[in-house]
């Protein structure tokens, strides 16, 4: 019989604490007069390391040595621990001891501004771990018990902001997002093939191409979609392709391409077989106001594209 | 090993997956069926696999674990278009997690872990009490002046004159210099305002946070000369 978890834990995030995390605290710490000053940089320092390994696994810039909490005189006139995370404000990371009784968090007054959000980061030193135990957006008191703070889950909705499905009608007012380029910025050139490189020469209103990734861990496997759109009426005729991206010649074989509803029905779908230099699903005629999606895949990958064609 | 058991858990897992696939990337019901399904993976979270024990330290690989399934559950619902990686045709759900496990993040969580230094305990002895605060001297020297002392001097300085001029509103003896350094001195914001008179705590909280953050560049560089 399968062993099955009945308990429900929040999401958590456990960094490992290295010697040059342990030699920065110490750095900073010395720089206090105060035991209990030099104690809380020391913890402020192990959390905010902490929650920079953490910004930094999720792919995020942070500006480390220009926060406060990394700056001896800002530790000095503050109880600091903040981090700046680029595109989007500074975070604060409280630390608290494993072994503390009361497992509280303490947030000084002086940080409840200019801060976008408050992370709880449990510091184990026996095991050298510092764990990002849950998040906050707003405090109203300096002391906040640990099973108060909402799930780590929050903190990620924060940073992974909503995506709108891609407005093909603003396109025709020449308003992309910004992954939608020129299609000539993103083919190499000697593979143009001028019959559909020009609004001139071609059919269609106009072309914008994104590159598409598919494996994020391995490099190599990736293709640029294009989108071609020409109005008709009251309808929106669309030519959707995929060409080699980067510097490759050919497409990967066995790239799908396929055309699906929003609820994920596939209405057509192409595959691409040896040295195909672009594979292209027929085009199709899509009302305004209605939604479709394109699925672009290799192997067990798979990434999708969402349109609007209001 | 019930076979029925497993389909009907597996069945679940399938059903969570594609629910999440079918919403569209950012959207809120993505994310609620996600959480969803990590709730779910959290269920059977005993059908994962364990990290080889002829591959990894024997006595670090519940370790091991423990932090390669929290990434794994992180990489699960950040970013939201993780999910769309799992092909249906291709495996079951407990199979993908099972490669990404075997594959990336036992490797990751050991790397964590061996890299790891363990400092010895008895070397930093943090009580909460009157006895431990004793034993935090150890990182105060009696050297050069610290980065404290050199700010508190900076402040009672003034050499700029600017400190002892901002004061709380209708307040002129809280000044930014007076409430800096008793800050500094280590007292709370309640035995400050009272000091002055000030009623609510963030008043004082607030003034002292916004003088540093327009300050903070000329006390660094008051410093630093």
């Amino acid at each position: 019989m399968t062993q099955v978890n009945q308990v429900i834990e929040k999401l958590k995030f456990s960094v490992a604490i290295p010697s040059e995390a342990y030699g920065m605290a110490e750095k900073f710490s010395r720089q206090q007069h105060h035991p209990q000053k030099a104690k809380q940089v020391y913890l402020n320092t192990l959390a905010v390391y902490a929650g920079n390994y953490f910004i930094e696994y999720l792919e995020l810039e942070t500006n480390l040595s220009g926060s406060d909490s990394w700056n001896p005189v800002m530790q000095t006139l503050m109880d600091t621990a903040d981090l700046e995370v680029k595109n989007f404000g500074k975070l604060e990371f409280r630390p608290v001891l494993v072994e503390s009784q009361s497992q509280v968090v303490h947030i000084p007054l002086e940080v409840w501004e200019d801060r976008i959000g408050y992370v709880a980061v449990q510091i184990d030193r026996s095991r050298s771990l510092a764990t990002l135990l849950g998040f906050v957006k707003t405090v109203v008191t300096e002391e906040i018990a640990i099973d108060q703070f909402q799930p780590l889950e929050d903190l990620l909705d924060l940073l992974n902001p909503v995506q709108q499905p891609v407005q093909l009608r603003q396109w025709l007012q020449n308003i992309f997002e910004p992954e939608w380029q020129a299609f000539e910025a993103l083919l190499k050139p000697e593979l143009r093939n001028p019959a559909y490189a020009t609004r001139k020469v071609s059919k269609e209103a106009l072309i914008r191409a994104k590159f598409i990734d598919l494996e994020m861990h391995l490099k190599g496997q990736a293709a640029t979609l294009s989108i071609g759109l020409t109005p008709d009426d009251k309808l929106m005729e669309i030519r959707v392709r995929l060409h080699p991206a980067l510097t490759a010649k050919y497409l990967p074989p066995n790239l799908k391409l396929a055309l699906l509803t929003q609820a994920g029905r596939v209405i057509r779908e192409v595959e691409s077989r040896n040295q195909n230099t672009c594979i292209q699903l027929e085009p199709f005629k899509y009302e305004m106001g209605r939604s479709f999606r394109i699925r672009v895949a290799l192997g067990d990958v798979s990434v999708m594209e969402d349109f609007f064609a209001v | 090993m019930d076979c029925v058991q497993n389909d009907i858990l597996d069945e679940r897992l399938l059903e969570l997956a594609m629910k999440a696939q079918e919403h569209q990337r950012g959207s809120k019901q993505r994310r609620l069926a996600l959480k969803e399904l990590i709730n779910e993976i959290q269920r059977q979270s005993g059908r994962l696999i364990r990290p080889n024990s002829n591959k990894y330290p024997s006595k670090l690989c519940q370790e091991i674990f423990d932090i390669a399934y929290q990434r794994l559950l992180v990489f699960i619902y950040h970013p939201d278009k993780n999910i769309e990686r799992y092909n249906h045709d291709k495996a079951r759900v407990i199979g993908w997690l099972n490669i990404k496990l075997d594959r990336r993040f036992f490797e990751e969580a050991k790397n964590q872990l061996v890299s790891n230094k363990n400092i010895s305990v008895e070397d930093w002895a943090w009580e909460d009490n009157q006895q431990g605060e004793e034993l935090y001297s150890i990182l105060v020297k009696e050297e050069p002046p610290c980065s404290s002392m050199i700010v508190r001097q900076c402040i009672e300085e003034d050499s700029e004159g600017i400190f002892e001029k901002k004061h709380i509103k209708d307040n002129p003896e809280a000044t930014f210099q007076k409430i800096a350094i008793k800050r500094l001195d280590g007292e709370s914001w309640q035995d400050i305002s009272d000091f002055f008179g000030i009623k609510a705590l963030t008043t004082t909280s607030t003034f002292y946070h916004r003088c540093i953050t327009k300050f903070a560049p000329i006390i660094k560089q008051l410093c630093t000369d």
